[in-house]
């Protein structure tokens, strides 16, 4: 095991427009499989799209908001979404929902709202920080 | 320092040739997504220490390069955990 070493994981792309889901997937996996720890995951600008609950795509392709719940919740790691990138991109909680008076809410669990002071935190405290950018 | 440069654009973005641009001669660099594009073009010159993810060349049908090491996920997160710096280009 090499409990010393823990990732912090930034997402700025967004699912189905860029690979950086899948690709952060496929690391997170790897990483937990080698005995090292997730501290956090973060979606940041794009990368909030990762977090609706509403993405319904054909049943032959992954589901990348669905795939990642399920892995987050699986293995109790927090993750959290930029709430400044999100409320443009209209990714909303019960809470904002309820002070923008939107007609829905859409962030899938385990996913919440945060301001950046998290990040910020995380990133202080955990040994290594990997972004995963789309394509610009 | 050594620093592990992860790039994932293809090389015709201006920051696939801001990050070679930047790299010390004894940095590393780990080609992921659309940069594996580059192990097909000859006239892209790589660092010594070159690596690319296996999934993203078998994607897109490349083949890499004898002087690229070819690695998988496990092995990306041995690189990154063994980096003292690392850059996300």
């Amino acid at each position: 095991m090499h409990s010393q070493t823990a990732f912090t994981l930034v997402i700025t792309g967004a699912p189905y427009s860029t690979q950086a889901p899948q690709t952060a997937l496929a690391f997170a996996k790897a990483a937990l499989a080698q005995g090292y720890s997730i501290d956090r995951v973060f979606l940041y600008g794009d990368g909030v799209h990762l977090s609706s609950a509403l993405a319904a795509p054909p049943s032959d392709e992954t589901n990348w908001p669905k795939a990642w719940a399920e892995f987050l919740q699986g293995n109790d790691i927090p993750a959290v979404a930029c709430i400044a990138s999100a409320l443009r991109r209209g990714i909303l909680n019960n809470e904002e929902q309820a002070r923008y008076q939107r007609n829905a809410s859409n962030i899938i669990e385990p996913f919440e709202l945060l301001g950046l002071g998290e990040w910020v935190e995380s990133i202080a405290s955990t040994s290594k920080t990997l972004y995963f950018h789309g394509d610009h | 320092m050594k620093t592990l440069h992860i790039v994932n654009k293809s090389p015709d973005q201006a920051r696939f040739g801001r990050c070679l641009a930047a790299l010390e001669a004894s940095d590393q660099l780990l080609l992921t997504e659309n940069a594996v594009i580059a192990l097909a073009d000859a006239g892209i010159v790589l660092p010594s220490e070159n690596y690319a993810l296996a999934a993203d060349l078998e994607a897109r049908g490349l083949a890499g390069r004898p002087t690229t090491t070819v690695i998988d996920y496990p092995g990306m997160v041995r690189l990154t955990a063994d980096a003292d710096r690392i850059i996300c280009w």
